[in-house]
């Protein structure tokens, strides 16, 4: 696959795609998942979790390491022979698009709440595809440079809650590793679901333009990630205690309501609005995803017919089957285990056949 | 507002104050009442305020009653008080908890306060000089931490984080309609989301003073009605040790007081005298200490809770989750109170 080199991505843009395809709205309800095991020590958990990542890292690190111009579906049909392989790559696009209807399900709810009650939940979809479908279709460097962007928003509204250290207290989240070494490494499990799909990784480091980069690039992403994800669980038990945290739904977006900023009467709409424009650059990295996945079974020539057709399937199944947040659990109780089994199982197969090739 | 339709502010009433009552009606028979204070905006550019009371069996029901008589767009996310009237808070404010917190446009910093009688006469009642009542109220709630060790945490959201957690109790201020207006006139005291103690502004201070950091006061010492001693005292950081003996349990309280002697006519020469300021600075500790000593035995004996949040102090030692009831625990333990004095500022002079 030859790609002009004006549309290489940077090692930043790496960075920043990484970044944007794993934190998604739903990182606003990270320290709810870990409070029931791993209680006042959460944010622990939440650092731990990172080593999945890690690892997917070294993974991809080895592997691009040998084949830097080819992605990981290309090399699963020459390692595997095409019909395994196809057959594979068509499981590892599942488990990718598994998280595709309730991640635009849960921004839906969460615009629903929070914002814009009066939006029926379809509308809120169809917006969110047609800018979503708009980025996808003008290609990885886009994505790269609204993954910038959006990084940069992050940066933006995390840093006000900094001063929200004043008003918690540290006897929240003391005794430190008082809930035990076992309950921590259980938490860390959950976390591990919201480190999830560094796995994209496999596909876009053929884009890199110096591909000696990939592995500071890569590993920048997964510290800022770990970092992000520990002060947002860090913060918010620091701020409510592991009591109130099980009583909310996505209680970061309480949490940020105790910013004090003169001017702003109410911190949580400016970060209600900032997250959801994030929201809308991991609808764009989904998009492009799928498409890049279809486009490797088969020569696509028509790609917007075909992204007409994958919108409107995943809007009908975020409609008929992740309609309400009960039901969505429901589901992804058992599509997340499936899903990060599987790529893990995936991509160590993929790394150690090419290791063992080697040594043949 | 961002939850909102765009409306011109003509069509909208904008809500000020909410106050939540109850009506018992025989037994296990009850209807809530919630009366709010909106603002209506005239096209003439003219504000008026109306009250907007209903009844129902459930707090839904009453917002489809309340539209019935309103003619204008509800909005809400403006409110500056809520209100609670002694008899819902004894009944438990449980359910007003729920309603705040479920709904994503309320402010949850709205300042929170417990009232004598219903609190519908408050949102009623008229200020001189305000619009409406509940801007007064909220402006003495927020201003009452200047003086009498009152703290900055009776807003909704300090209701939230308190009511559910391990080892903490929530107290408000309570207000009163006197001859003088509307008054604090002492803390509500909570167990869980119940009501369980009123206690007057004399311990109320000293109830502040334990359980809150970074608060402001003033503190006498008297002899007669020519000699006495103001002090004008600021706190810093309350420092708890907590410490195990057994089963049992003991906390040291160190309370430092610093500030500005704002009146002396009791120690003469305390301005140049080292030794007057000491023995000064000995028989204020010693005066708080003896309110302090009483007022924890007025809390382990009348209100049998822990409303000094010492409860959290020994879970953030000792470890959570262990089905300890901390009420118990901190009523029965062994509690000290050191205080520390420290003059500061003596004024410009001594007259």
């Amino acid at each position: 696959m030859q790609i002009e080199k004006k549309n290489l991505l940077t090692p930043n843009e790496v960075t920043f795609i990484l970044i944007g395809i794993m934190i998604d709205v739903t990182a606003t309800s990270l320290p709810n998942g870990m409070s029931p095991t791993s209680k006042q020590d959460g944010w622990i958990s939440a650092l731990l979790g990172a080593i999945y990542p890690l690892y997917i890292v070294f993974l991809a690190v080895y592997v691009s390491g040998k084949f830097p111009r080819e992605n990981i579906l290309v090399l699963s049909k020459r390692y595997l022979g095409k019909t395994l392989g196809n057959i594979l790559n068509f499981l590892f696009l599942l488990s990718f698009f598994s998280y595709f209807p309730p991640l635009i399900s849960t921004i839906g709810i969460i615009v629903r709440t929070e914002a814009i009650p009066f939006l029926s939940s379809i509308k809120i979809y169809v917006a969110l595809f047609f800018i979503g479908v708009y980025a996808a279709s003008k290609g990885i460097k886009v994505l790269g440079r609204l993954s910038t962007i959006t990084f940069w928003m992050i940066i933006a509204i995390m840093i006000p809650t900094i001063s929200i250290l004043k008003q918690g207290s540290y006897l929240n989240i003391s005794p430190v590793f008082g809930t035990g070494i076992v309950n921590i490494i259980k938490g860390s499990v959950y976390s591990a679901y919201d480190y999830s799909l560094m796995e994209l990784i496999f596909l876009i480091y053929p884009f890199i333009n110096d591909s000696s980069k990939i592995k500071s690039a890569a590993l920048k992403a997964t510290g800022f990630i770990a970092i992000i994800y520990t002060w947002i669980t860090f913060i918010t038990i620091y701020y409510m205690g592991k009591d109130i945290i099980p009583k909310t739904i996505w209680s970061f977006f309480t949490v940020t309501e105790a910013v004090q900023i003169d001017v702003v009467n109410n911190f949580r709409y400016v970060f209600t609005f900032f997250w959801i424009i994030i929201a809308f650059k991991s609808v764009a990295i989904f998009n492009y995803v799928c498409m890049f996945f279809l486009e490797n079974f088969k020569k696509i020539k028509d790609k917007k017919v075909i992204y007409v057709i994958m919108s409107v399937v995943v809007i009908m199944i975020a409609k008929t089957y992740y309609g309400d947040r009960v039901d969505m659990e429901e589901i992804i109780k058992y599509t997340l285990p499936i899903s990060v089994i599987y790529n893990l199982i995936y991509l160590t197969l993929i790394a150690s056949l090419i290791w063992i090739k080697k040594e043949a | 507002m961002m939850g909102q339709e765009r409306v011109p502010i003509e069509e909208v009433a904008t809500i000020s104050g909410i106050g939540y009552d109850i009506e018992r009606k025989g037994e296990n028979m009850m209807e809530y009442s919630i009366p709010i204070s909106t603002n209506i905006y005239k096209p003439s550019g003219m504000q008026v305020n109306l009250i907007f009371k209903e009844q129902g069996q459930s707090l839904g029901e009453i917002i489809q009653k309340r539209q019935e008589v309103m003619n204008k767009k509800f909005v809400q996310g403006h409110e500056r008080v809520v209100l609670v009237s002694e008899d819902y808070a004894r009944y438990g404010l449980k359910t007003i908890i729920e309603d705040r917190f479920r709904n994503a446009e309320v402010s949850d910093i709205a300042n929170m306060a417990v009232c004598k009688g219903k609190s519908e006469d408050y949102l009623k009642y008229k200020v001189a000089g305000y619009s409406n009542s509940s801007e007064f109220i909220q402006g003495s709630i927020e201003a009452s931490v200047n003086y009498n060790f009152f703290s900055d945490n009776y807003k909704l959201m300090d209701a939230f984080v308190r009511i559910g957690a391990e080892g903490r109790n929530l107290i408000l201020p309570y207000i009163e309609i006197t001859e003088e207006g509307i008054e604090i006139t002492g803390m509500a005291i909570f167990k869980e989301d119940k009501l369980i103690g009123l206690a007057n502004l004399k311990d109320s201070r000293i109830l502040n003073l334990l359980r809150d950091d970074n608060v402001k006061g003033i503190v006498s010492l008297q002899k007669s009605p020519k000699e006495y001693i103001d002090f004008e005292a600021k706190t810093g950081h309350r420092k708890v040790e907590c410490y195990k003996q057994g089963d049992k349990y003991g906390f040291n309280i160190d309370l430092s007081l610093e500030g500005a002697v704002i009146n002396n006519e009791m120690y003469v020469d305390m301005k140049k005298d080292v030794n007057k300021k000491k023995e000064f600075e000995k028989d204020m500790e010693e005066s708080i200490e003896k309110q302090c000593d009483d007022f924890i035995k007025i809390m382990k004996n009348d209100y049998k809770i822990d409303c000094l949040g010492l409860g959290r102090e020994a879970a953030a030692k000792y470890g959570r989750q262990k089905g300890t009831d901390w009420n118990e625990v901190v009523c029965s333990a062994d509690i000290k109170v050191n205080v520390k004095v420290k003059v500061d500022l003596q004024g410009r002079g001594d007259y």
